[in-house]
């Protein structure tokens, strides 16, 4: 098997928001993510993200949940209140870690989730998972 | 001569005949005046009007003339009086036995009277006088016990004052009584020592009275026919004075000879009887007891048998008896029948009486006297458990009151606990939240370098030429950076719990103020926000002085991070000077970052407590500062006089230990 780094995905036509308030973070994703050259944004808190969403739509969204103003699970309910953005996949990488933060997630609506610290191979399958599910509903 | 002394008789006479006729009416020989008086007040008797004036007057008339005698007969008069006053009819047996005994105590207070009266006059006779009078009334009014008791007193006092005339006449009452009472055989054994004294007396008083009553009694007490009855009625004859005297004999005289069944004897007797006008006033009975002896010797028995009911008792074994002389053997039984009926009846009527008596007499006054001492009894109880149950309410009230006092101060005491108890289980509450809150900021927190930590290395191990050299040490450096940030995060937690415990040491040593500010500055570096500058500027020269130089740093360093996390823009700014606190080198940390609102200014030294739960950190830092410096005597507080903008921490550290209580 190809280990994961090396194959060539080209998602250039799809958009990746990444969302987490301390910036290192944001970095480590958008590195993580490089190799798949992902239309990358990112914003720093949940209303940022939302503004990010309202002026053009991401087909993945990878949200930290622990945010100063609306967090995390905010900006989930909110996504999927609204039917125009209920379909983006969201993927929650968090340090919260309790059970029920990742039921409430799931509840919400997120479609998968990711604890901190980030184990690269998860986040780079969760990834393609995710783009094999926008690509079939493109399709 | 002749005419001197015919005149002389004539005088003799003329003054003899108002003393004759003197000594013969008054034969009490007391004063005339007084004695017209006592006839006068004599017809007064029984309630009638004047009688009370009448006897006044005699006794002041008596007093007057000095006639201790007529005093005498004035306490006659009143206790005869009484005698003759008559008792109501109507009512109860008890009713008319209470009235009986009021009249009766009237009665013995008039008696006492008359006895003291006659002793003190010398007239000793008047004295038992008064106890036959007394006894009359009580027996006439149906207390017969009283009577006999006065009688048996009297019997007493004559034996005892030596009185023959008293011994005479207490048995002549006596005999008198128990004639009355059909106990002939008492009777009879008091008219024979009666009967004896009178005929072997010397008293004169006893020999002037009369005594055809007396043989005659005698005569009754034995059987109807019997020998002695013959033998005393004649003695009885004998003595015969008054015409009341005479009647009384032959109308005994008759009945005897019915009983023994000689009509001759009885006709003749009867027919003497009959010619007295005295008969039925003596004898109420007479005319039917006649009737009925007549019949019974005529051999008409039959026709009076009904009517022989209705006779006095000791009449109907009279007529027995007759009946039975006559050979009318089944009326002679029937009657002898009826007599021992009627006795058995009269006895149990007696006996009735008696007990009537004495209920009212003792029954009455015994139950009083009883009741009084069972009411006192009662009434001594009642008090005492009155007391008692006051005494117990009293001790109720006290406990309950007590007891409410108690219940009070315990509700107080509970209340108190109680609100303790919410004050403990809020603070437990929020120090759990607190403590939960520290441990998800704690994951957080944790994660977060060990993210950047886990993340950079993975991107570092991938393989060559995926990132520039330029990118590698970029990453390299973060992954420090982060190491160091997660070991002062150990590190503060690890603090803190040794704070906790005080398993800290201070060690003095000597430090110089701007090497510990230096070394401070260049260990909070890596915090520096980007396009913020951070630098030292003492106010004074390098300065020694004796402290725990690894303390101070720590804290030093503790307070520029913080400034560094808050201060996004514009500078920080450490400060030293000696002179701000004399005895202290204060060191000041000033930042233009978002601040500290002056009422958090105690609430950030709290354990757990972030300003802002998204600003990375413990929020342990601030408490261990001011647990360090509170254990090297130092303080460290927020400035809340800097105006701003951003925050002011002043760090007062002591210029030496003696100045300090090091707790350990």
């Amino acid at each position: 098997m190809i280990p994961l780094y090396s194959q060539n995905h080209d998602y250039s036509k799809y958009s990746v928001l990444a969302v987490d308030d301390i910036p290192l973070n944001l970095l480590l994703v958008q590195k993580m993510l490089s190799r798949f050259n992902f239309n990358m944004r990112t914003a720093a808190n949940g209303q940022m993200a939302l503004d990010s969403v309202a002026e053009s739509k991401p087909d993945l969204i990878l949200l930290d949940l622990m945010m100063p103003g609306i967090d995390g699970f905010e900006v989930i309910r909110r996504l999927r209140e609204n039917p125009e953005t209920a379909d983006i996949r969201i993927v929650i990488l968090s340090a919260l870690n309790s059970n029920d933060d990742v039921v409430k997630g799931f509840n919400m609506g997120a479609d998968d989730f990711i604890m901190k610290p980030i184990i690269m191979e998860k986040l780079l399958t969760c990834v393609i998972t995710q783009m094999q599910i926008v690509e079939a509903k493109r399709k | 001569m002749k005419r001197r002394l015919s005149i002389l008789f004539i005088l003799i006479v003329a003054l003899g005949v108002p003393f004759a006729a003197h000594s013969q009416n008054n034969n009490y020989e007391i004063d005339d005046d007084c004695y017209r008086m006592f006839l006068e007040a004599e017809a007064l008797y029984g309630g009638k009007p004047g009688f009370k004036e009448k006897c006044d007057e005699l006794l002041k008339t008596a007093i007057a003339r000095n006639d201790r005698k007529a005093e005498v007969f004035y306490y006659i008069l009143k206790v005869k009086d009484l005698t003759r006053t008559q008792v109501p009819k109507d009512g109860s047996a008890e009713e008319r036995m209470q009235a009986v005994l009021a009249l009766g105590e009237q009665m013995m207070s008039a008696h006492e009277e008359l006895k003291r009266i006659s002793l003190e006059t010398g007239y000793p006779q008047y004295f038992f006088y008064s106890y036959q009078l007394t006894k009359n009334f009580f027996f006439n009014n149906g207390m017969k016990l009283k009577a006999l008791e006065l009688v048996q007193e009297m019997q007493r006092k004559a034996v005892e004052m030596d009185n023959a005339y008293g011994k005479w006449v207490s048995d002549k009452e006596m005999a008198s009584l128990y004639s009355a009472l059909r106990d002939k055989q008492t009777a009879r054994k008091y008219l024979a020592s009666l009967l004896y004294e009178y005929e072997n007396t010397k008293d004169p008083i006893i020999r002037k009275q009369t005594m055809c009553n007396h043989y005659v009694d005698y005569a009754t007490t034995f059987p109807p026919a019997h020998d002695s009855v013959l033998f005393y009625l004649q003695k009885a004859a004998s003595c015969q004075v008054t015409p009341q005297d005479s009647v009384r004999c032959n109308y005994v005289f008759a009945q005897y000879y019915a009983a023994k069944g000689d009509k001759t004897n009885y006709v003749k007797y009867r027919d003497l009887c009959k010619q007295s006008q005295y008969l039925e006033s003596v004898f109420k009975a007479s005319p039917s007891v006649l009737n009925t002896l007549d019949a019974i010797l005529d051999g008409k028995g039959e026709q009076v048998r009904n009517s022989a009911m209705g006779l006095p008792a000791s009449m109907i074994r009279i007529a027995a008896a007759a009946a039975e002389k006559s050979g009318d053997l089944a009326l002679s039984n029937y009657l002898k029948e009826w007599c021992i009926n009627d006795s058995e009846s009269f006895f149990s009527r007696l006996n009735d009486l008696h007990l009537t008596e004495m209920e009212a007499r003792y029954g009455n006054t015994l139950l009083s006297a009883d009741l009084a001492a069972k009411s006192r009894q009662v009434e001594i109880i009642t008090v005492i458990i009155a007391i008692l149950l006051l005494l117990i309410l009293a001790g109720i009230i006290l406990t309950m009151s007590a007891h409410i006092r108690n219940l009070k101060k315990s509700n107080a005491k509970d209340e108190k606990q109680i609100a303790e108890f919410k004050e403990a289980n809020e603070r437990v509450r929020m120090a759990n939240e607190a403590k939960t809150r520290f441990v998800q900021n704690m994951s957080h927190e944790v994660r977060t370098p060990l993210n950047a930590i886990v993340g950079f290395s993975q991107l570092l191990s991938l393989p060559d030429g995926t990132f520039s050299e330029e990118e590698k040490d970029e990453y390299a450096g973060h992954i420090v950076n982060n190491t160091k940030m997660l070991t002062m995060l150990l590190d503060d937690i690890l603090n803190a719990s040794a704070m906790d415990k005080g398993n800290y040491s201070i060690t003095y040593e000597q430090s110089e103020k701007d090497f510990l500010c230096e070394a401070a500055i260049s260990s909070a570096e890596h915090r520096l926000q980007p396009g913020v500058k951070m630098y030292y500027a003492p106010e004074d020269a390098p300065h020694n002085f004796i402290t725990d130089p690894r303390r101070v740093q720590q804290i030093l360093i503790n307070l520029l991070t913080n400034a560094c996390k808050h201060t996004t823009q514009g500078e920080i700014k450490l400060s030293s000077s000696l002179n701000a606190n004399p005895g202290f080198v204060t060191f000041t940390v000033t930042d233009t970052g978002t601040g500290v609102p002056p009422e958090k200014a105690e609430v950030i030294f709290e354990r757990f407590s972030k300003l802002n739960d998204f600003v990375q950190g413990t929020g342990l830092g601030l408490s261990i500062c001011r647990d360090i410096a509170t254990r090297m005597g130092a303080e460290v507080y927020l400035d809340t006089s800097y105006p701003g903008p951003g925050a002011q921490f002043v760090f007062k550290v002591p210029e030496s230990p003696s100045t300090t209580n090091d707790n350990k």
